[in-house]
């Protein structure tokens, strides 16, 4: 058994304060542990992952459901999660069908999150590291991975480091990072339920992907 | 439906299972520089307020806003104290940056330039493009100071030099896109000029030529590999609780 600790940031800043006491409810928590990949892995979200205590928003199941809500009603119209909408209205449908098993893990600190085979872990970055937006836009990212893996290297310029693998090749490659910026762009245009401060947070995350996990820009920013 | 009955209730007991074990180390919090539980008070109400969500959310924001940036000390101590946090405190760094930018205060000028100036501490994750990357981090922190130098600026404080010298010596694309798009939203046009014969000298004319768009106009996904997804039955989604 991997044994780790973590350090909880200010949780007014990441959002988990508002968040976690507005969804403290038990309809919640069974909706997002039933549809997005947590149901059948009690074992990976318990000794100390939150599984005992679920509204405890220093632990991480918490802060996973403080994402999955961002994920789920974002949109005004978060009924309607057709593929022909937006991206921030089937952005959750997406998650839901690409997603088998949700789980929790410690992680060696190289990763945020990974997905194989239907199955993504999230790690503590992703708990720690990402204020409630970003954990949906993550979701969302690695959901992707379910039909696309990076298969580029970042360009010149970009902050992920220039050279090196993990980007996509262009938008039009569909891939991971396209959905996540597209995710975020939307989120900035339309974004319900949320500041203005949370969507230009969107906004300057989705043009340094724009700017820097594509090989070939995309000629257009946000 | 749930492949079995393991759904968290509230109030429910802690059981012994395989997997990690995870445990709580410190918690951090936006410290308090002021000496003044009132205005402590003051920033950590408007920091969540900023991050909360709801129906009335922004409309709270935007009140707290008003009241907030009439108060120079107070925009003195949000900045202050954004300089007091550890470098890796990213959100909080984030919170105080953005709540900066939102007060759009003469006053919070020159902790926007140190920031957008201050050179960008080496890559500290092992893998960038997987784990948390310390300089995209760092350089979306300045991205969003540039915004703010750029809502000065179209209020006649001038910032133009900090944003040439960013896109004169910046190695990150994201920088100097910010920069130029912050200068041509300004206005300036001796100061757009300077801009584009920086961008073409160096190299980076494709930077001019982007097009900002709205999100409707972007490429959106293809809906033919979305549609090849195995649906899944769908479950009774509760309402949200703004209603």
């Amino acid at each position: 058994m991997v044994h780790c600790t973590y350090t909880v940031p200010d949780k007014n800043a990441s959002g988990d304060n508002f968040y976690g006491a507005s969804i403290c409810n038990q309809a919640y928590i069974d909706y997002f542990w039933g549809t997005y990949g947590f149901s059948g892995n009690k074992n990976y979200w318990d000794d100390g992952f939150g599984w005992d205590d679920a509204c405890n928003t220093d632990q991480p199941l918490a802060r996973a459901f403080n994402g999955c809500y961002a994920l789920t009603y974002s949109a005004s119209d978060y009924q309607n999660d057709s593929y022909s909408g937006a991206c921030l209205n089937w952005a959750r449908r997406y998650v839901r069908e690409h997603i088998d098993d949700l789980r929790s893990k410690c992680g060696d600190g190289t990763a945020i999150a990974s997905f194989s085979g239907g199955t993504v872990e999230l790690y503590l970055g992703f708990f720690y590291s990402k204020h409630v937006p970003g954990r949906a836009e993550t979701l969302l990212h690695e959901s992707r991975h379910s039909a696309k893996s990076h298969n580029a290297k970042f360009p010149a310029g970009s902050t992920f480091g220039a050279g090196k693998n993990g980007a996509d090749s262009s938008w039009g490659y569909n891939g991971a990072w396209m959905y996540g910026a597209l995710y975020l762009w939307w989120y900035y245009a339309q974004g319900a339920r949320t500041t203005s401060a949370l969507r230009q947070a969107a906004r300057q995350r989705a043009n340094v992907v724009i700017d820097g996990a594509f090989a070939t820009h995309p000629g257009f920013s946000i | 439906m749930p492949r079995n009955d393991d759904t968290p209730q509230l109030g429910g007991e802690r059981r012994d299972a395989e997997g990690d074990l995870a445990e709580a180390g410190a918690r951090r919090t936006i410290p308090d520089i002021s000496g003044d539980p009132d205005a402590y008070a003051r920033l950590i109400d408007i920091i969540g307020t900023m991050t909360s969500s709801g129906v009335r959310a922004d409309a709270l924001y935007q009140r707290a806003l008003t009241r907030a940036s009439a108060d120079p000390e107070f925009v003195t101590l949000v900045a202050k104290t954004s300089a007091s946090l550890e470098e890796d405190a990213y959100e909080e760094r984030w919170a105080l940056t953005q709540l900066l930018i939102d007060l759009e205060s003469p006053e919070a000028a020159d902790a926007l330039v140190e920031l957008v100036r201050a050179p960008i501490p080496p890559e500290k994750a092992e893998d960038p493009s997987h784990g948390l990357s310390t300089v995209t981090e760092e350089v979306i922190l300045r991205t969003t100071a540039i915004e703010g130098l750029s809502r000065l600026l179209r209020r006649d404080v001038d910032t133009s030099d900090t944003l040439l010298e960013t896109i004169s010596s910046s190695d990150y694309v994201a920088l100097r896109r910010a920069s130029w798009f912050a200068l041509v939203d300004g206005g300036r046009e001796d100061a757009i000029e300077k801009a584009r014969s920086i961008l073409t000298d160096r190299g980076d004319a494709w930077i001019i030529e982007l097009k900002r768009i709205p999100v409707e106009e972007a490429p959106q996904a293809d809906r033919e590999q979305i549609g090849r997804a195995k649906p899944r039955p769908r479950r009774p989604l509760p309402e949200p609780f703004d209603g």
